[in-house]
């Protein structure tokens, strides 16, 4: 659809002038570490960073929520509070495609309501890495520090304070107001630069074995798997993952993550466990991302951030596992 | 929506909702003889008999505030009459640490209470729930206040 | 040098069979250091030894899992601060001495990622192992600091005003994702079936919620009463950074000051909460 070339500070007022129809979200600092969660004013946003702890799906799919809540003589469904519309700011380009892939799975066959609503009321604005960091590997998955996949508007640097904006989608043209210039040809072939130099950056890269799906029982998911502690900081951190365990608390049914690498994640009635070894809750994870996710849905299911292998307790390199099975 | 009243946020209600665990062989008796002798003492204490003081899990009285408990009281025999020789001084430093880690999250020390009462002191027993209960109840009232 | 000799010890022990793996060091594809596990004498190049060395190595010990499946003798290499975690492992019968060999190495004080050094390092008093308590000593040996014990930051919360503190942790517990990771980094939490994973009954509240969460925190910090050594490995891995050396290190010193108790120093000693003194104060019974 439409590009404009905006200077930093008309950037800001327009987004500004959203603060009041619509509840921000954005990268901002708390306690020493970054987070995406609801700014008041753009003075908290931070502008160059690479991938904060969290990352958007926890604004489709919250690590716990209500579903409902049962007495005797009532059941009162609890459906996300959508009035006010939210405004994702500076999502980056991996966060943005993963979602792409959580829809295929909440909004599939199944429509999930919650994730649903919450989807159609959420625009997203992202924002194109000029420094990845050095654990991202998103171009060997088909993804890129400027790919725009997923947002309904993107913001590229052309030089200091001066951005080139794509505007995607019809939700994102509710969000921007008329104005600005269009862009040059040398302003394009700047950003364009930009995204080479940016792209040359990412060295890491997956390349799935071809044998990937037959070194299924292989003990080579034993050694790998060694180190793991099963804490599950990698599936809660990553963008794609989407498992979820349904419990009740007193009178109210609850929705929350949940996580393969947990002891309790295949524990039957019973006591029965099929997956009680740590090789297998590991292998696990990694076959649903790239064997079975593709199979469902047809892509992978790792957007290459690199937050497992960035938080992960004992790092575990996602990269290095695959490329090696 | 508060799922829970660890903090009971709300108004302080008219009638307090206090656990007390007793141990069945000197702070029961002891709050029978209380009942027997007709002595008076505020109703907002639930009794729960445990076999001896030494029985307490922490855990019990975590669940009690996780549940809406307003406050707990554990209660044994006095130390040496512990009819299991050694279970109440076992049940003092188990207590006495999640006294200062409760205090340490925030939580108002004055609702959660330990005694030693023997089956002889029903009137301490008494004495016991009524200072409990008013410890709680400013403990709320507080919170109330704070809270705005 | 240190890596030199931590390597030929490591290859002796797998070459004379006296283990059949040695837990140590090594470096993962990014280059952060990670712990490997070595079977084969010839892979010893793969050990490494420097400042990022900081997992405490000791809870792979701990892990039934773990040992089930590698029952023969383990060579383990450790820092003066897991050896007391594993003294305590061994005053509570959870490992035997016997199946395994440890190699203390001195230690000069461990970096983060941005070359501060480690808070638990500027207050350590046990750089050097134990000569009398590991198998093999790798570096020189260094004069203990002796050191008081520094609490200010724990009374420094301590002196808040009640709302205020409570503020100070509710602000984590919205956070807390009930990731467990600290839970299963730490090589004292080696419960077969942890609590929080119970259903029924359901003792804690299962969800991330603030409500859970404190109560969560509150159960994780009291079982390690009496038990918990300060290596720092819970607030190391929490990806939100919970403060929970702050939590441990208020019953440290709890226990310090009533039971007159430090863990981890001797491998005799008993916990605190399994015995107890007839005059123990009481100051807060009525
Ligand atoms: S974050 Fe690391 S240690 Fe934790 S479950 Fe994932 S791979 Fe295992
Ligand atoms: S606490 Fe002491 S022994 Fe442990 S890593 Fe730090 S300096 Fe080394
Ligand atoms: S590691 Fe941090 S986020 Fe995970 S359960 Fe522990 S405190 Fe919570
Ligand atoms: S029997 Fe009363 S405290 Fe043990």
């Amino acid at each position: 659809m439409d590009m404009l070339i905006l200077n930093k500070h008309e950037l800001i007022d327009n987004i500004k002038s959203l603060f009041k129809d619509y509840e921000i979200v954005g990268p901002s600092q708390l306690d020493g570490k970054l987070y995406f969660r609801p700014v008041k004013s753009m003075d908290e946003v931070v502008w160059d960073f690479v991938n904060p702890v969290n990352n958007i799906k926890d604004f489709f799919f919250p690590p716990s929520q209500v579903l409902y809540e049962l007495r005797q003589d009532r059941i009162k469904a609890f459906e996300p509070d959508t009035k006010k519309k939210r405004i994702i700011l500076f999502a980056k380009s991996c966060d943005t495609r993963a979602l792409n892939l959580l829809d295929k799975l909440f909004i599939g066959d199944y429509k999930d309501t919650s994730y649903t609503a919450r989807r159609e009321t959420t625009t997203i604005i992202g924002l194109s890495c000029l420094e990845p960091a050095d654990r991202c590997f998103c171009i060997s998955l088909g993804g890129g520090p400027f790919a725009t996949k997923g947002m309904d508007v993107s913001i590229s640097p052309v030089r200091k304070d001066k951005f080139l904006l794509h505007i995607l989608t019809d939700k994102g043209k509710d969000i921007i107001a008329e104005q600005g210039t269009r862009p040059e040809r040398e302003e394009l072939s700047l950003t364009e630069a930009l995204k080479q130099k940016a792209e040359e950056a990412i060295k890491r890269k997956i390349n799935i074995p071809s044998d990937f799906f037959e070194k299924f029982d292989s003990d080579y998911w034993k050694g790998v798997s060694q180190a793991c502690i099963k804490c599950g900081i990698c599936t809660y951190l990553c963008p794609a993952c989407h498992c979820f365990d349904i419990i009740d608390e007193g009178y109210f049914r609850i929705r929350c993550w949940d996580t393969c690498s947990s002891d309790t994640f295949t524990k039957m009635a019973a006591g029965e466990d099929h997956r009680k070894q740590k090789y297998k809750k590991y292998r696990q994870r990694i076959y649903h991302k790239f064997q079975y996710y593709k199979e469902n849905f047809g892509e992978i299911a790792c957007v290459g951030c690199g937050r497992c292998t960035t938080y992960c307790p004992v790092k575990m390199d996602i990269v290095e596992i695959v490329n090696n099975s | 929506m508060s799922r829970s009243h660890f903090d009971s946020g709300e108004k302080v209600k008219k009638k307090l909702k206090i656990i007390g665990f007793l141990c069945n062989w000197c702070s029961y008796a002891g709050a029978d003889l209380a009942g027997t002798s007709r002595l008076q003492y505020p109703a907002d204490i639930r009794i729960i008999r445990v076999p001896c003081s030494g029985r307490m899990n922490p855990l019990l009285v975590l669940k009690c505030l996780q549940e809406g408990a307003d406050g707990v009281l554990v209660s044994g025999c006095h130390p040496g009459d512990c009819h299991y020789q050694e279970g109440n001084y076992y049940v003092r430093r188990r207590m006495l640490i999640l006294k200062n880690l409760l205090e340490y999250f925030g939580i108002d020390k004055r609702r959660f209470h330990m005694s030693w009462v023997s089956a002889s002191e029903g009137a301490k027993w008494a004495d016991v729930v009524k200072k409990v209960v008013e410890d709680v109840r400013d403990a709320c009232e507080e919170e109330v206040k704070t809270a705005g | 040098m240190i890596i030199k000799k931590i390597k030929t010890t490591a290859k002796d022990l797998l070459t004379d069979g006296s283990v059949s793996l040695i837990i140590g060091y090594g470096i993962n594809g990014p280059g952060d250091v990670t712990p490997v596990f070595i079977k084969d004498p010839d892979d010893v190049e793969k050990l490494v030894w420097n400042d990022q060395c900081y997992y405490n190595l000791i809870r792979y010990l701990s892990d039934r899992d773990f040992i089930e499946q590698n029952n023969g003798s383990i060579g383990i290499i450790i820092k003066g601060c897991d050896q007391k975690s594993l003294k305590v492992l061994l005053s509570e019968s959870q490992v035997n001495r016997d199946k395994i060999k440890v190699i203390g190495v001195t230690c000069k004080g461990l970096m983060d990622s941005d070359g501060n050094v480690l808070a638990k390092c500027e207050a350590c008093d046990v750089v050097y192992p134990d000569k009398d308590f590991c198998d093999v000593i790798i570096g020189e040996e260094v004069k203990k600091k002796e050191k008081e014990k520094d609490f200010s930051d724990i009374d420094e919360i301590d002196s808040m005003d009640l709302p205020d503190r409570k503020k100070f942790w509710d602000n984590f517990f919205e956070r807390c994702l009930r990731c467990y990771a600290c839970r299963n980094i730490c090589p004292l939490c080696y419960c077969k079936e942890c609590i929080m994973d119970q259903h029924n009954p359901q003792w804690v509240l299962p969800s991330a919620s603030v409500v859970g969460n404190r109560l969560f925190h509150i159960v994780r910090a009291y079982h390690l009463t009496g038990r918990c050594v300060d290596c720092g490995e819970c607030e190391r891995v929490c990806p939100i950074g919970m403060p929970l050396r702050k939590i441990n290190r208020k019953i440290i010193k709890v226990v310090k000051e009533r039971f007159d108790f430090e863990s981890g120093k001797d491998q005799e000693q008993k916990s605190p909460l399994t015995r107890y003194r007839e005059n123990d104060s009481e100051d807060f019974i009525i």
